[in-house]
């Protein structure tokens, strides 16, 4: 009798113990494992995608526009801005800023670096994946991460160049700065790989501005050329894009803001983040139209940039007013006042190409056609006779002046103000810096804090921000800006 | 039986053997709730660092307090800086120091406030427990930039954060200054008439003051004439200057020019450039004067003023020269010999729309038919000159100008007013305030000129120079709905404009057609300026809650000798004034 009892209590012990199979198994229910995923071509397709979702993140639009735009002089404090915004405008940042958080960014490069990393393994298990469409794929990647670097480059000089997806715990690791030079240098071998690659068309004007194309990895390097002084080599890339007859200026019309900015991918669009209205609206309602705005038009961008015109019969720089920002309340309004607003985030567009080439060939003794390209962009913009100057065609500091100040009408808060003033400051080893950021100064920065702010501004490294605290507090491997140490 | 029973016994007492003895294990638990030391406790962990400044803290006293709970901003000096300043006190060690001398060093070395480099400026840091103030900056040397203090001590590592406060560390022990104002004047051949005229008119002594006691009189701010500033202006001894200024023949006498003179050169407070670039008016100790400041470029200017349309070129400071601590205040240097302009009360009609960031806005400045939002949608005041009580409130505040310049009922200056939403309610603005043009010190009868509403406007009162000592309500009250003819006197009477007077109304509308009343001037009250400078006035509902606009023109400021109503003011954007009535 015990005997039976104990075999019956043995087999039920089994059965039940057998049947919660499922809940030992470590895999989740309702999500894929990367094992599962990287099988097919809409998986590659799905994931490239997500990188340019990632792009939509309102965290990195924010460093974009910050790090590019509140060093400058175009935007000034509003009534909203925090104290570590303010530090910045005021020359004065600690590594716990908190606008110098750099995940954003590593977190889009994480995206292309896991797709490069996993993408090749779909050739395996889907017959009608191709080599030359998986290289168009990978191409968009390289091309993403590579623009994330230059940010960063740019804004923090020194960074740590991760180009192995994170993806498992094993792979967490402690890594080092890498020289900007080394950065660069990977920047444009990766662009060049990809332009080769890239598709010329997806046959949408959507997805021809908002995704990478040939012309994308075009417009990218020749900014990361101009950047590294070479100047010829910029002037090539931009040729490519001038010759390719794809992009024209949108030209002066009263639909003008409507067709370039407002409704976005148009002609002259070459990269354009995509915000829409099926999909996620662009974060910058929040800090530069609500109540109690961050930043607004500076008091150099209505008085000097977009100076009005006294003459009898005034002309209106169509960049500016209601274009760029409101004259009464210097509202930025580029981004539109819509709440909420699907306004793109212009990475690069054809008059970015044009000036380009313009302050290359300054450099390069082509003073007469870096000029010619300014009077055209100046002319579909009907600017006023106050705003224009006559550099000679031989004085290349001049003309490089015209042009950073032209770029400051042109890509008004388009965060690319600080980064034209640093390229300019540091050309020639920074044999201009005082010339151009006195002025800067004078302008943006508190009267009383002026004197430390060029001083400082006199120790190249403060050019760029110091790593956040965080990241030095977890990573032991990297390493202070020497500025900030 | 027996055996099993022993044998329990010996188990239990190897059992209790055992837990006793794990018992006597000392268990390790946390105590406090943090790891972080406090400043003392940081200095003693790198001794290497700053052994011989930890040895200054305990000699001196204070590391009990700087080792407590507390906020401080501590500089200290690493120890080659300790050494270099032991050697320039040709001493060998800590210990060969008085006690005393070390507490003032460690004083001198300490902020009660944490103050991180953000905080930073091109001027004073909160005032030291030793009673100076430590100036602050960055300099430039081989291409690298460090913060400085006091202009003595680079920061070598700044912001180290402890649990009582933040530690910079220096390269240089700070010294404080040992000279007042008045002996580094005294001590710079670069000022030896500044100097005599400063014996002369006895404000040495006032210069030479060290009064710990009354902290409101502990510091002053020289603005020194330098010899070569005074050989431009044509003095090359103290004599001419006493020759062309002493006008009572005795410099002490508080009424004499030359006591003047020096007077208008001393400011109360420490003000070093980076605090008069802060600020745009500041008193000096010569009764009721100001100097005016601003900052063109990267100068400081002084008095640069526009009296009447006309600009008078200002004095710049000159930098190399000017923010020198003294053991009392600060001395500047001034480019040019400056002195108290004599200046007559001249009548200010005010445009409250003549604001420079409207000025500056061609695109609507006096353009017909524009209105814009002045306080930007509840954000702030556009204009640095225009004040709201409640600037987060969204209620109408415009700049408005009238969209024609006949056959309008609108009969306002220069075609502009502002309409502006007051009354006693959150929603809404208390009170308004502008900040004027300069006046001349004097009287003046002040007038509200504005175009009435028919009702629901309010009752305003005004108020100069509201939240300062010169602090003056004017009397009357101006009701937003009385029009001209609330004075009672008939418009069409040829004598109503001296009748009105009588009542306290007046014409200013030079359009205005003597039968109607739609713009009307109110007098307020007479308002006692004691002080030549910008002044504030504020317009306060009185009443109600409200729900019209006032239409506000202008406001006249005429001095009590003068005519009243002679000027009117006409619909065009300039030369608007027609005076002779």
């Amino acid at each position: 009798m015990k005997a039976y009892i104990y075999k019956i209590l043995m087999i039920v012990v089994v059965l039940i113990s057998s049947s919660c199979g499922k809940y030992l198994t470590l895999e989740p229910q309702d999500g894929i494992i990367r094992q599962e995923y990287w099988k097919t071509k809409e998986d590659v397709k799905a994931a490239v995608i997500g990188c340019y979702s990632s792009l939509l993140d309102a965290g990195l639009i924010y460093n974009l526009f910050t790090w590019g735009e509140i060093r400058g002089d175009m935007v000034a404090a509003g009534a909203g801005i925090n104290a570590d915004e303010q530090d910045i405008i005021n020359v004065n940042v600690l590594p716990t800023n908190s606008l110098t958080n750099w995940s954003a960014v590593y977190r889009v490069i994480n995206n292309c670096n896991t797709v490069i990393d996993f993408a090749p393994q779909v050739l395996t298990h889907d017959k009608t994946f191709t080599q030359s469409s998986l290289d168009a794929y990978l191409a968009e990647a390289l091309a993403i991460r590579s623009l994330m670097y230059f940010y960063l480059v740019r804004s923090f000089r020194d960074v740590p160049l991760k180009l192995k997806s994170t993806s498992s715990d094993a792979q967490l690791e402690n890594l080092p700065k890498s020289p900007a030079a080394a950065i660069l240098a990977q920047i444009v071998t990766d662009l060049k790989k990809a332009e080769l690659n890239a598709v010329s068309t997806y046959g949408t004007p959507a997805s021809n501005k908002g995704r990478v194309t040939k012309y994308t990895t075009q417009a990218i390097l020749a900014d990361v050329y101009l950047w590294m002084e070479q100047y010829d080599n910029c002037i090539l890339e931009c040729d490519k894009l001038i010759n390719s007859g794809q992009f024209t200026l949108v030209p002066h019309s009263s639909g003008w803001y409507t067709q370039l900015f407002y409704n976005g991918n148009s002609a002259e669009g070459i990269f354009e983040f995509q915000f829409d209205a099926s999909g996620t609206s662009n974060p910058f309602n929040a800090f530069l139209v609500a109540s109690k705005k961050k930043f607004i038009a500076g008091p150099a961008t209505s008085g000097e940039f977009f100076a009005p015109d006294e003459s009898p019969t005034p002309m209106v720089d169509i960049r500016g007013e209601d274009a760029a920002y409101n004259p009464t309340s210097f509202t930025i309004t580029k981004y539109s006042i819509d709440n909420p607003s699907y306004v793109h985030w212009f990475a690069y567009r054809y008059a970015d190409i044009l000036l380009m080439k313009a302050e290359a060939c300054a450099q390069v003794n082509r003073g007469q056609d870096a000029l010619d390209i300014v009077t055209r962009i100046r002319e579909r913009a009907t600017a006023p006779v106050i705003t224009a100057e006559s550099p000679d065609a031989s004085d290349a500091a001049g003309i490089s002046d015209y042009i950073l100040n032209e770029r400051a009408r042109e890509f008004a808060f388009e965060g690319k103000r600080w980064f034209d003033l640093l390229r300019n400051a540091k050309r020639n080893n920074y044999q201009r810096l005082n010339e151009i950021f006195n002025r800067v100064v004078e302008r943006a920065v508190p009267a009383a804090r002026q004197q430390s702010a060029l001083a400082i501004y006199r120790d190249v490294d403060s050019h760029y921000f110091p790593i956040n605290q965080n990241e030095i507090n977890t990573d032991p491997a990297l390493e202070q800006n020497n500025f900030y140490k | 039986m027996k055996t099993t029973k022993k044998m329990y016994g010996v188990i239990g007492l190897v059992f209790m053997l055992v837990t006793g003895l794990m018992g006597c294990k000392r268990e390790h638990m946390t105590l406090t709730t943090t790891s972080d030391v406090n400043i003392t406790g940081y200095l003693d962990q790198y001794p290497e660092q700053f052994s011989l400044f930890s040895e200054i803290i305990k000699k001196s006293g204070s590391a009990g307090f700087l080792g407590a709970y507390g906020s401080y901003t501590i500089f200290a000096p690493t120890n080659d800086a300790v050494k270099s300043w032991l050697k320039d006190l040709n001493k060998t060690s800590v210990a060969d120091i008085d006690a005393n001398a070390l507490k003032d060093l460690i004083k001198f070395h300490l902020i009660s406030d944490t103050i991180s480099t953000a905080k930073f400026t091109d001027g004073k840091l909160p005032l030291t427990e030793y009673g100076q103030f430590l100036l602050t900056g960055a300099s430039n040397t081989g291409g690298i930039t460090k913060y400085t203090v006091n202009r003595q001590s680079n920061i070598l590592q700044a912001n180290i954060r402890t649990g009582n406060g933040i530690i910079h560390v220096l390269d240089h022990v700070l010294i404080p200054a040992s000279k007042t104002v008045a002996q580094l004047i005294a001590d710079n051949s670069r000022y030896s008439i500044f100097t005599q005229a400063l014996r002369a008119t006895g404000l040495y002594d006032t210069l030479n003051t060290v009064n710990n006691v009354d902290t409101t009189r502990r510091f002053v701010t020289a603005i020194a004439q330098s010899d070569s500033a005074l050989r431009v202006a044509g003095f090359t001894t103290y004599e001419q200057l006493r020759a062309k200024l002493s006008t009572k023949n005795n410099p002490k006498d508080h009424a004499d020019s030359l006591w003047l003179f020096v007077a208008y050169h001393v400011l109360p407070g420490a003000n070093y450039m980076a605090d008069l670039v802060s600020a745009e008016s500041f008193p000096t100790i010569a009764p009721n004067e100001v100097i005016v400041t601003k900052k063109t470029g990267q100068d400081v200017i002084l008095n640069e003023v526009t009296f009447n349309d006309v600009t008078e070129a200002g004095v710049p400071l000159i930098r190399n020269f000017s923010d020198v601590s003294g053991r009392n205040g600060v001395l500047n240097d001034a480019s040019k010999y400056f002195k108290i302009k004599v200046r007559n009360p001249e009548a200010v009609y005010y445009d409250l729309g003549d604001q420079p960031e409207l000025r500056a806005q061609t695109s609507f400045f006096r353009q017909l038919g524009k209105a814009i939002d002045i306080n930007t949608s509840g954000n702030k005041s556009l204009c640095a000159g225009i004040t709201f009580q409640n600037p987060s409130a969204t209620t109408t505040s415009n700049y408005v100008v009238d969209g024609s310049l006949t056959g309008t009922t609108f009969y306002t200056a220069y075609n502009d007013y502002l309409a502006i939403q007051l009354g006693q309610v959150a929603s809404r603005h208390t009170w308004v305030q502008f900040k004027t043009p300069m006046l001349v010190k004097g009287k003046y009868k002040v007038w509200l000129c504005y175009r009435a509403q028919s009702s629901k406007a309010p009752n305003l009162q005004a108020t100069m120079n509201a939240g300062t000592a010169n602090e003056q309500t004017l009397p009357n009250i101006a009701s937003m709905i009385s029009y001209l003819d609330a004075s009672g006197v008939s418009l069409s009477d040829p004598n109503s404009d001296n009748l009105m007077l009588a009542q306290g109304y007046k014409r200013y509308s030079y359009e205005q057609p003597n039968g109607t009343k739609n713009n009307a001037g109110r007098l307020l009250g007479v308002a006692d300026i004691t002080t030549t400078g910008y002044q504030t006035i504020r317009l306060t509902c009185v009443n109600g809650t409200y729900g019209a606009v006032s239409w506000l023109d202008m406001i006249h400021f005429i001095p009590i000798d003068q005519d009243q109503k002679s000027c009117r003011f006409k619909k065009t954007s300039t030369d608007a004034k027609i005076c002779g009535y």
